[in-house]
């Protein structure tokens, strides 16, 4: 994930995509007329730019929305859920040279440009989303400084073999709930709806941050636990220091396959602790349960696939960014004790899986959302249900 | 879960005649929830008065009945029908209201039938405002604040809570008279003084003022499980204060954080689970504040609604049909979404283009009411148009509206802005209006910014921008034209990129012709001679993530084409484009029979349309719909995506395609059917004459004229009165009949105006006539006559506003001879190849013919319903080359039963127009009554057209001295059933001439109480008043009025008076009883 210098603006000013098996499309330059290779992604969530952009999952990725309109809304300091913007690139239909919204603090394009975030728009997005749908995602690089195809495809070659550096916290620390994000007073009330179990005895959770996202601590915070904020490399013996009650472990980019190291820790911590993971996390605990992970030929990116839940046969709307799934073979293989809870209703992927001996529990989604439906605050429910049984309180 | 076992037999309530407010999306929600439950194998019956709906063909239910919507007609049907549930959600308030009707006078319990999809305590929970407020209040949402006060005290007092602006409601004053909006203290002051002196009970509701707040709905369903999911979220353009329905809306919703989307959703959910809505679709609806993001809800409709049926197209959703699923215990998860069919309805859409909708209007046929837009919605149809940017789909958009633009500004039709002050303009765009969008744009041409149209209108200043990036546009292009003179195969060349730039953002081929200045064709040439044509992306419901098998296709300017064109023996039906008066959705059901036909001989069909509202553009109608504005350049280049293999049929939209058969005849475009030279024939009066001349057939007297002068020179050839019209025109628009000079000259005068380029007709009126329509189908050799209809109104009113009867009542079978030889004379010598209607006049035992068109008719589906034979689908396998006689088809003009249809006309919703029915076209739907005699069938028509006959009571009778003598036979008749008569003086004392005894009342222009009077104290039940005059002036006028606004049945017309009478003599002497059309079919074959 490179990111040249470019030009500050670029008004019409032409900006190419180029894939790596070849694929060229060519657009316009809109905000940071730089270039960026990376792995290209698709996400079909209508709004959301910012928080997708700032989620650290999404590092290293040239995300092309399949929404046409955006940037409609601009930018403001409530919707981030980390302090930087991730992404490699952004591509989309048309990207707003205006912004109308109450909350908004700055413009779309005046921010790609403050963050150097390479953005393209003016293409056929719909023809970029079907060939990724066909040919998986891919290497991918855009530039509006180089228009030479060779080289292009070159980088774009490259772009599919850039290790993704971790996201995370150097040094442990609490999380400040009562930390004020400006913005946010409306949206306060959004707790109401997400009925979070009465929690009076103040659980502790200690998060492993693998990129993690505000959204997921607010969950925690508003359903009253303590949070201690892990780096990813921290040993297992730390929790048991930290008096913790329950794990989380969070969300965020890379490859799971290949974080050995953190898979043995996670490893130690099960059974031991109840577990919680989302994303990342829920692969890395699968993982070290011994079940095998994939990697998806398209991934599940956006807030309109329907899950359900094999007990209750209840249905949700989740929001998700992920590229890799839970081999199903593997799980009845696997002796773990974890089984397929929530199941992707569109292509049967598994996307929840639980242990009701382990106490953990993981799932592949966001279901703190933002951006996204707030259809799942069962998960943080059941965490804490675990954590109380661990505990014997009721 | 799976469906329910319990239930055999459900009844499905339609929506009923096409009123404002409830159109032929109603339709299209009924067909699809019919076909839902009998795929599941559930008996399915259905009652609606509406004869030119698809969901009352005979294959689309078990049993089904074109009956009144009445609480009694509805019981004889649930005791006749043995039924187990009523589905009342898809039918529109009308439905929800009957059944709300059947459960209060506790029908259901008696006879053990069950609501589903919603129950009654859920219904009235959303359509009760107080009750809404009170739920919304128990759920912690916001919505206005309000105080219902009869004391100045109180009410200053609640204002400084509410807050201003607020809305000051009096309370029980007729259409809200004395309200109004208070912006400060002092005006305050005065308006709530006034409101509660207005106000009988001394009371005004005041009301914090939302107006001008950010508009959204959100189209949500749940399942037995507790499931939801939302649909669409819709964004209006107008903000709040313009009725929804009149608003321009764009979906998905643009200026919205995914937090406040979210937040709202969330609402949405909680909203409907507090309601209760159990299964299927609810409309729920917000408003947001543009300064600080306070959320309040508006109001709920717990069923399918207008909405919902765009969401619907805009998606690829069918929420009808899921919901319909829903009601009969099946949950999301469980059914396929048609489209991806691997994947389920338990999703939410995601779309990759933006949706725009503009309403349609005709407020030039209501000349005394004002053409501004409100809280009371007043648009008669509407156009949807699909591109993948705003800019795109809201030219697209506008060019779909057939109101003879074609985009926003720059094609030829912009108003000189120089001769337009400011303060003219400010006072168009303050005003939200039917034009209001086009003055948008002078007011950017006239130097003003978004800054200072946003703080006059309120639309969202990221619409603005956009339009204002349109306009800018338009500025480079004209500039570049300038620079490049008269546009040149080689100069387009040189200036392809900004051509392909401009063509992304939605300009049509008129506007860059029109820039360019060279004419629409040159321009098509230049640039399909570079190369820049469309492609077709599909609507799938998921943006491109599964992949869809149903070809549901939009245009745009992009690199990847997705649309599969096949090789195979085509159809191609042009639809009706937007509804208007004059062109509904009559139209729309011939097009759906015309690809019924088609898919029946095998043929691949495809539908292109841009009306939301109906059957034609639901994706499982065709195998391809073409989501696409009805005009030359969009249409070629559906013709040249599609190749020589396919044909087009253009005589089943009503005029809009009729207008480019000939066109694309000329662009060597296949056209099935009746060559468009014939429609031309037809059309031009001197080769037409020619043809009458020939075959020896009189019409009365007429001539063309291209002049007033050549006008005058005509009506003094032929006398008065004469009927005055502009040719090419649907829906008799600006026609007159014309006694004088003074109103000659006047009429004329206009007609040329609406004419624009074309000439004025004028014919002799046949005063007194009798008039009758003929539909007939021909295949060039032979012809077979479908129905003969006959008026019951006289010569002169529209004949789409005349209420007829079939078979005719009081022809003589000569005359029926001499018409039937005519018409098929007529479809031989016209090489007729489909359907043909012809408008006949009868005087004195003479047949004249007034009118041929070689095309479907608004008559076709009421002659198709009354004879049980779909005429439409005949013509079609006519136009594929299929004889009559292969096709069996036999000329029967005798029924067993008699079939009435009515106009259904929309005065209620113009405050001011006149109900004076005339040769203009003013009504928006229509009912038909069916029975074994006419008497019974004419009740029937007109209770289902909403008026409310009386069987006893006082009638008011105030005729034109012409009709005195025969009104005295009506009078009698209606006293002898026990009617009491009331008169004014002059026809008092005609009427006791021949001894009946009527009581005067006071004319309007005479002191209280007057005839206004007696009407308003309830004393009046039906009101006989043939119209002296025009005009708001005379005292028919305030008369009518008066009947329009308390409900009081009325006809305006002596043949229309005596029917009256037939009808409540029979229904007094049997009532009504109830009877599918398939028993009528089933008898007649029996014959």
């Amino acid at each position: 994930m490179k990111k040249k210098a470019g030009k500050k603006s670029g008004a019409d000013a032409a900006a190419v995509l180029m894939l790596e098996d070849g694929t060229f499309f060519k657009g316009k330059s809109a905000g940071y007329a730089g270039e960026a290779a990376g792995f290209i992604t698709f996400d079909t969530s209508v709004g959301g730019y910012q928080e997708l952009l700032t989620d650290p999952a999404v590092k290293g990725h040239i995300i092309c929305m399949t929404w046409p309109e955006q940037g409609n809304t601009g930018i403001n300091s409530g919707d981030y859920e980390s302090s930087a913007v991730h992404a490699a690139g952004f591509v989309a239909a048309q990207i707003s040279r205006y912004t109308s919204n109450w909350r908004a603090e700055g413009d779309f394009r005046s921010w790609l440009i403050k963050n150097k975030i390479t953005s393209i728009d003016g293409l056929d997005v719909r023809a970029i989303v079907r060939h990724i749908i066909k040919k998986g995602e891919m290497g991918a690089v855009i530039s509006a400084v180089d228009f030479d195809k060779t080289s292009l495809l070159k980088k774009a070659r490259a772009a599919a073999g850039i290790k993704i550096a971790p996201v995370s916290t150097d040094k442990e620390y609490k999380w400040d709930s009562r930390k004020k994000i400006t913005g946010l007073d409306l949206f306060d009330k959004e707790t109401v709806y997400l009925k979070v179990s009465d929690n009076k005895r103040k659980f502790k959770v200690a998060a492993f941050d693998f990129g993690i996202r505000q959204s997921a601590l607010k969950m925690f915070a508003s359903a009253g636990c303590e949070v201690i904020v892990l780096p990813a490399s921290t040993k297992a013996r730390r929790v048991e220091e930290i008096k913790a009650d329950g794990v989380f472990l969070s969300g965020g980019p890379g490859d799971p396959r290949e974080m050995k190291e953190i898979q043995a820790e996670i490893k130690q911590l099960l059974g031991k602790v109840p577990v919680l993971g989302t994303g990342l996390g829920c692969q890395l605990m699968a993982a070290a349960a011994g079940i095998k992970i994939d990697r998806m030929k398209a991934g599940h990116r956006g807030g309109n696939h329907s899950i359900i839940n094999t007990r209750t046969k209840g249905v949700e709307v989740a929001s998700q960014y992920h590229g890799f799934s839970i081999n199903a073979e593997s799980i009845k293989k696997s002796n773990s004790g974890f089984e397929p809870l929530l199941i992707n209703l569109n292509d049967g992927d598994i996307e929840g899986i639980d242990s009701k001996k382990l106490k953990a529990f993981g799932v592949q989604y966001y279901p703190q959302a933002r951006p996204g439906k707030h259809d799942a605050p069962f998960v943080f429910n059941k965490f804490i249900d675990y954590m109380k049984s661990a505990k014997g309180v009721k | 879960m799976p469906k329910r076992r319990d239930l055999k037999t459900v009844l499905l309530i339609g929506s009923g005649p096409i009123v404002i407010g409830q159109g032929c999306e109603f339709d299209y929600s009924g067909t699809q929830a019919c076909k839902a439950l009998k795929e599941e194998g559930y008996r399915v019956v259905l009652v609606n008065s509406n004869p030119a709906t698809i969901m009352t063909d005979p294959e689309f239910a078990d049993a089904t009945y074109i009956e009144p919507l009445t609480v009694d007609i509805l019981e004889k049907i649930v005791i006749k029908e043995k039924l187990d549930a009523i589905l009342p959600t898809v039918g529109g308030q009308t439905a929800l209201n009957l059944a709300m009707e059947f459960v209060k006078k506790g029908l259901d319990k008696k006879y053990k039938v069950e609501l589903i999809g919603a129950n009654a305590k859920s219904i009235k929970k959303a359509e009760d405002r107080e009750e809404f407020k009170q739920a919304m209040k128990k759920i912690g949402m916001d919505v206005p604040k309000s105080s219902y006060v009869t004391t100045m005290a109180a009410a200053m007092k609640a204002a400084k809570e509410i807050k201003f602006p607020i809305i000051i409601r009096p309370a029980f004053t007729l259409g809200g008279t004395g309200g109004g909006i208070a912006y400060n203290a002092a005006e305050f002051k005065v308006k709530a003084d006034k409101g509660m002196k207005d106000s009988p009970v001394h009371g005004v509701l005041l009301e914090e003022s939302v107006l001008g707040w950010k508009e959204y709905e959100l189209e949500v369903m749940r399942d037995l499980k507790d499931n939801v999911v939302i649909i669409c979220s819709i964004e209006n353009l107008d903000p709040m204060g313009v009725h929804t329905g009149d608003s321009i809306t764009v979906a998905p919703a643009q200026t919205l954080t995914d937090r406040e989307y979210q937040f709202m959703r969330d609402a949405a959910v909680k909203i409907i689970r507090e309601i209760g809505v159990d299964t299927g679709g609810s409309n729920i609806q917000f408003a947001v504040n543009p300064e600080n993001g306070r959320m309040i809800v508006i109001e709920m409709n717990p069923r399918v609604s207008r909405s919902s049926a765009l969401a619907s197209k805009a998606t690829g959703f069918p929420i009808a049909k899921i919901a319909a699923k829903l009601a009969v215990g099946y949950t999301l998860d469980e059914i396929p979404n048609d489209i991806t069919r691997y994947t389920p309805a338990s999703f939410e859409p995601a779309l990759d283009y933006v949706v725009t909708k503009i309403p349609r209007f005709t407020f030039e046929k209501f000349k005394e009411s004002k053409d501004e837009l409100g809280v009371q919605m007043k648009s008669v149809g509407e156009a949807m148009a699909i591109g993948r940017t705003f800019k795109e789909s809201f030219q697209k958009a506008l060019r779909s509206m057939e109101i003879g633009r074609h985009g926003f500004g720059s094609d030829g039709k912009d108003i000189d802005v120089s001769k337009i002050s400011m303060e003219e303009l400010r006072e168009k765009i303050v005003v939200p209006s039917s034009f209001r969008i086009f003055y948008l744009k002078y007011a950017m041409q006239k130097g003003m910014t978004d800054k200072e149209i946003n703080e006059i209108t309120k639309i969202d200043p990221w619409f603005l921008h956009y339009m204002r990036e349109i306009y800018d546009e338009e500025k480079a292009l004209t500039a570049l034209s300038v620079k490049t003179g008269r546009l040149t195969p080689e100069k387009a060349e040189v200036i392809k990129a900004e051509l392909i730039q401009a063509k992304k953002d939605g300009f049509s081929d008129v506007q860059l012709a029109y820039i360019f200045g060279v004419t629409e064709d040159e321009f098509r040439g230049m640039r399909r001679e570079l190369g820049i044509k469309p492609v077709y992306k599909m609507v799938d419901t998921c943006a491109s993530e599964f992949k869809a098998y149903t070809p549901y296709l939009y245009s745009t300017y992009d690199s990847e084409n997705e649309n599969p064109v096949s090789q195979k023996k085509k159809g191609i039906i042009l639809g009706g484009g937007p509804n208007r008066i004059g062109q509904g959705i009559e139209f729309d059901y011939c097009c759906v029979h015309g690809v019924f036909a088609l898919k029946e001989l095998g043929y691949e069909v495809s539908m292109v349309n841009c009306n939301p509202e109906t059957v034609s553009t639901d994706y499982d109608t065709s195998d391809k719909l073409y989501f696409e504005p009805l005009t030359m350049e969009d249409v070629m280049a559906i013709a040249d995506e599609e190749g020589d293999k396919a044909g087009f049929i253009a005589q089943f939209g009503g005029q809009t395609p009729l207008k480019l058969a000939m066109p694309l005849y000329n662009q060597k475009v296949k056209i099935m059917g009746t060559s468009p030279l014939s429609i031309d024939v037809a059309e031009d009066r001197e080769k037409f004459d020619k043809i009458l001349t020939k075959l020896n057939i009189s019409r009365p007297e007429n001539g063309t004229a291209f002049s007033l002068e050549e006008a005058w020179k005509i009506v003094k050839r032929i006398g008065y009165p004469v009927l005055v019209r502009p040719s090419y025109v649907l829906g008799g628009r600006g026609m007159e009949i014309v006694y004088d000079d003074v109103s000659f000259e006047k009429y004329a005068k206009e007609a040329f105006i609406v004419s624009e380029k074309h000439p004025v007709l004028i014919d002799k009126f046949l005063e007194d006539a009798i008039e009758v329509d003929v539909d007939c189908v021909c295949d060039g050799k032979e012809a077979v006559i479908c129905g003969i209809m006959e008026h019951i109104e006289e010569a002169g009113i529209h004949s789409g506003d005349s209420a007829c009867v079939l078979p005719p009542l009081s022809i003589r079978q000569d005359a029926i001879a001499v018409i039937r030889d005519y018409t098929h004379k007529m479809a031989l010598e016209l090489n007729v190849k489909g359907l043909m209607n012809v408008q006949y006049a009868l005087r004195n035992d003479h047949v004249y013919v007034l009118e041929v068109n070689p095309r479907a008719s608004r008559t076709v589906p009421f002659v198709s319903k009354a004879t049980g034979i779909s005429w439409a689908k005949i013509a079609t396998k006519i136009m594929a080359g299929m004889t009559i006689k292969q096709l069996k088809v036999k000329e029967n003009l005798d029924l067993l039963h008699i079939a009435v249809k009515e106009a259904v006309l929309p005065f209620n919703k113009f405050q001011g127009a006149d109900i004076v029915l005339g040769p203009e076209m003013k009504s928006t739907g229509e009912v038909m009554g069916i029975d074994s005699d006419f008497g019974h069938a004419y009740y029937k028509a007109q209770i289902a057209a909403g008026q409310k006959l009386p069987s006893g009571g006082a009638v008011f009778v105030s005729v034109k001295n012409k009709n005195k003598r025969d009104i005295v036979f009506v009078v009698k008749k209606l006293r002898d059933m026990g009617f009491d008569i009331i008169a004014t003086e002059g026809t008092a004392n005609v009427l006791r001439k021949y001894g009946i005894t009527a009581k005067t009342v006071k004319k309007v222009s005479e002191a209280s109480p007057n005839i206004l009077d007696t009407m308003k104290a309830g004393k009046v039940q039906l009101i006989i008043n043939t119209p002296v005059g025009k005009g708001p002036r005379s005292d028919d006028y305030m008369i009518r009025t008066q009947a329009i606004a308390l409900g009081i049945p009325y006809t305006t017309t002596m043949a229309g008076a005596q029917a009256v009478v037939t009808a409540i003599e029979a229904a007094g002497e049997t009532g009504m009883s109830v009877k599918s059309i398939q028993e009528y079919y089933k008898e007649a074959r029996k014959k």
